[in-house]
Order: structure tokens, then C-alpha cells, then sequence
């Protein structure tokens, strides 16, 4: 059945006929598990960019053998290296971005995640640190091109919580990962301070920062 | 970790790292040398909108226009080779990476898997070769509308 036309973007492509099939695909050596392998690894960039979770580690043995024998073992991570792992993913996350960013916006990321996730601050109750709101966080940053940012923390659910400051105004958000962002905003003025909130997208979060930050 | 900053670099830190590995596993018999990019090519929805995707990739999947004028998500995997060098090139729509934009992966994988000298000078001439057929056809795939993009 087909989907419904606003499932995704209609990109319309020309028809044009193949140059040549060959008969013998395997002529070109690629066996069907170096197909499978890398139909894997595509798989895994179709899944919106998730790094592998999971708590297992490849051990190889016999690695002066001509072959290597690779058994997989269950490993459970410390707490001191899940949290290092939840740092890690989000400045994986960065480098999906660094070419939309310039070296000292990536800087200041890098130096705002070690700032905020690191083990002296981080209690083994406390939920890690969400990747998908850190991504929500730089497809808003880069989107808004807002690199100003005051300061960033992150909720007791993992979301990440950000904050900037105009001349005029405070604006906070918590991104939850699901292309929404909760938000809150202060602004000053000569009759008093006005309040608002909101939960929206990030396209009309970005309109709404426009009132509060520019 | 990205960001990707030039061959001369990638292929000097590759090259130091594969020293010290045969330091501790020694000369192994290589089967495979491989050069694999994964370009991801972000595009704005406004331009791609009624636009023929050709516009900007000339890999892709072909379809009449009798079965429709227009696409979804594709992926598309296709084997052959350049110059004796066998490649592996996938290209897909992916999940956005960025707001209002399409997301395209144009995954290029060159390689060899036979014949392959031990010497560490001729592996290293391999992985030249490979570079340049993969610069190849990652400048065949793409139209001069989508290079702008990269300036």
C-alpha cells in the first residue's frame, strides 16, 4: 500500500536506463557477507544516527593464529564508564554536525560537556544524559544559529536544559529528544517582568526565541 | 571523529597507527585494502522541492514516470569497478540530520582483495590509488549544483 503523501518529502527523480548490467556480480570479489556487513552499517545510519547500545564487548583470541576466533562476552559497564559513554555518544553527536559548526562553536560544546557530565557531578541514581535531546539541541543550534548560549544542564530525566540571556529577556528550554521543546521566558521591561511558557516544535521554538533574544 | 580534515593527514595518522600495530602483531597477510567514505549530503527541502533530485546526485534509483512522479526513501547498492579497483557505492535518503533539510548518504567503498603486496611502501600506493578512485566517483555522483554547496 502506498503512503500517505505527507509521510515524507516527494523528491521527484527522472527515469533513465541502466548503462549495462553485468551477469556475474561476484566478479567484483564483493562476497555476500561483505554485502551483509555493510548493509549493517547502513542499516544503523538509517536509524537515525543511534550509536549501538549495549552492554557487550569483542574479545579476540588466539590472535597470533593465521585466523582469529572473535567471541563475543557480556560486560557491564562501571558507573564511571557509563557516564564517560553518555559524554562520549553526545560529542560523537557533535562531530555528525562539525561541519556545520565552526572549531570554537565545537569547542565550547566539548568544554560545556565536561563541564556538566562528568562522574564528580553525577550520582548513579540520576538518568544519563539523553543523546536524542542533545541532537534536538544542535539541529536548533545550527538551524537558529544561536552559538550564544548562556549555559546548558541537564534534567533529572536526562534532557538537556539550555539557557540564554538578552539585554532584555532570559530564555530557558529543556529539548525532550521528540522534536518538541518545553520553554520558559523572562522578560524585563519598565512597568515590571512579564512570563511566559510554551511547549512547541523547534521551528516555532526558533520563532519564539526571535521575541525574547533579538 | 569528524571532523574529516584532508587525505594527507587521515593517511599520515593511518599509516603511524598500522606501524604500531604490526609492532605488536607483526606483518600479517593482507586480504583486503579498503578506502571508505561515508558523505552525508544535507540538503534544503525548500530546494529540493519540485526539483529533480539528478539536479544533485546522479546516483540514485531510476522510475518510470508512469509509476509515479515522485519518491520517497530510497537506498540503492551498486558493485563495479574502476581501473581494476572494485567499488562499493550505496546511496540513500537517511533520517534528517538538520531542520528542514533531506539527508542523503552517498557511501563510497574502494577496495582491492587480492594480490596485495606485503611492502609497506606499496600498501601505502594502494591506498593512494584507492583515494583517487574514490574521489572519482564521488565527483561522478554529484552535479556541479550540489558542489556549490560544499564553498
Amino acid at each position: 500500500m502506498n503512503q500517505p503523501a505527507s509521510a515524507f518529502p516527494q523528491v521527484p527523480i527522472a527515469f533513465r536506463p541502466h548503462a549495462g548490467v553485468v551477469k556475474t556480480p561476484l566478479q567484483f570479489g564483493s562476497n555476500a557477507e561483505l554485502v551483509a556487513t555493510q548493509r549493517t552499517d547502513l542499516q544503523r545510519l538509517l536509524q537515525g544516527f543511534q550509536l549501538p547500545v549495549g552492554d557487550w564487548e569483542r574479545f579476540v583470541l588466539g590472535a597470533h593464529d593465521t585466523k582469529s576466533t572473535v567471541r563475543t562476552t557480556p560486560v557491564h559497564p562501571s558507573f564511571q564508564q557509563r557516564v564517560f559513554d553518555a559524554s562520549v555518544e553526545m560529542k560523537v553527536a557533535v562531530s555528525n554536525y562539525a561541519m556545520h559548526l565552526t572549531p570554537e562553536t565545537r569547542a565550547k560544546l566539548f568544554h560545556d560537556l565536561d563541564e556538566v557530565v562528568n562522574v564528580e557531578d553525577w550520582y548513579e541514581e540520576d538518568a544519563l544524559p539523553s543523546a536524542l535531546s542533545f541532537r534536538d539541541f544542535l539541529k536548533w543550534t545550527i538551524f537558529s544559529k544561536r552559538y550564544n548560549w548562556l549555559s546548558i544542564g541537564f534534567s533529572d530525566e536526562g534532557y538537556i536544559l539550555v539557557a540564554w540571556k538578552s539585554e532584555r529577556a532570559l530564555l530557558s528550554a529543556t529539548f525532550r529528544g521528540n522534536a518538541r521543546v518545553l520553554w520558559t521566558a523572562t522578560r524585563s521591561s519598565p512597568e515590571g517582568e512579564t512570563y511566559a511558557a510554551g511547549e512547541s516544535t523547534l521551528q516555532f521554538f526558533e520563532r519564539e526565541a526571535r521575541l525574547y533574544l533579538d | 571523529m569528524a571532523p574529516y580534515e584532508g587525505w594527507e593527514k587521515f593517511v599520515s595518522t593511518v599509516s603511524a597507527n598500522y606501524d604500531e600495530f604490526t609492532k605488536i602483531a607483526g606483518r600479517r597477510t593482507l586480504t583486503r585494502i579498503a578506502s571508505r567514505y561515508i558523505n552525508r549530503l544535507d540538503i534544503p527541502t525548500e530546494e529540493l522541492e519540485g526539483v529533480d533530485v539528478l539536479q544533485f546526485l546522479r546516483f540514485g534509483v531510476a522510475m518510470p514516470d508512469e509509476m509515479s512522479k515522485s519518491i520517497g526513501p530510497f537506498s540503492v547498492a551498486a558493485n563495479f569497478s574502476v581501473d581494476e579497483v572494485k567499488v562499493l557505492a550505496q546511496c540513500a535518503v537517511i533520517a534528517p540530520a538538520l531542520l528542514n533539510h533531506l539527508s542523503f548518504l552517498f557511501d563510497i567503498d574502494a577496495f582491492i582483495d587480492k594480490d596485495i603486496s606485503p611492502h609497506k611502501d606499496a600498501i601505502w600506493a594502494v591506498a593512494e590509488r584507492l583515494h583517487q578512485v574514490k574521489n572519482h566517483v564521488f565527483e561522478a555522483g554529484i552535479t556541479d549544483r550540489l558542489r556549490e554547496r560544499f564553498k
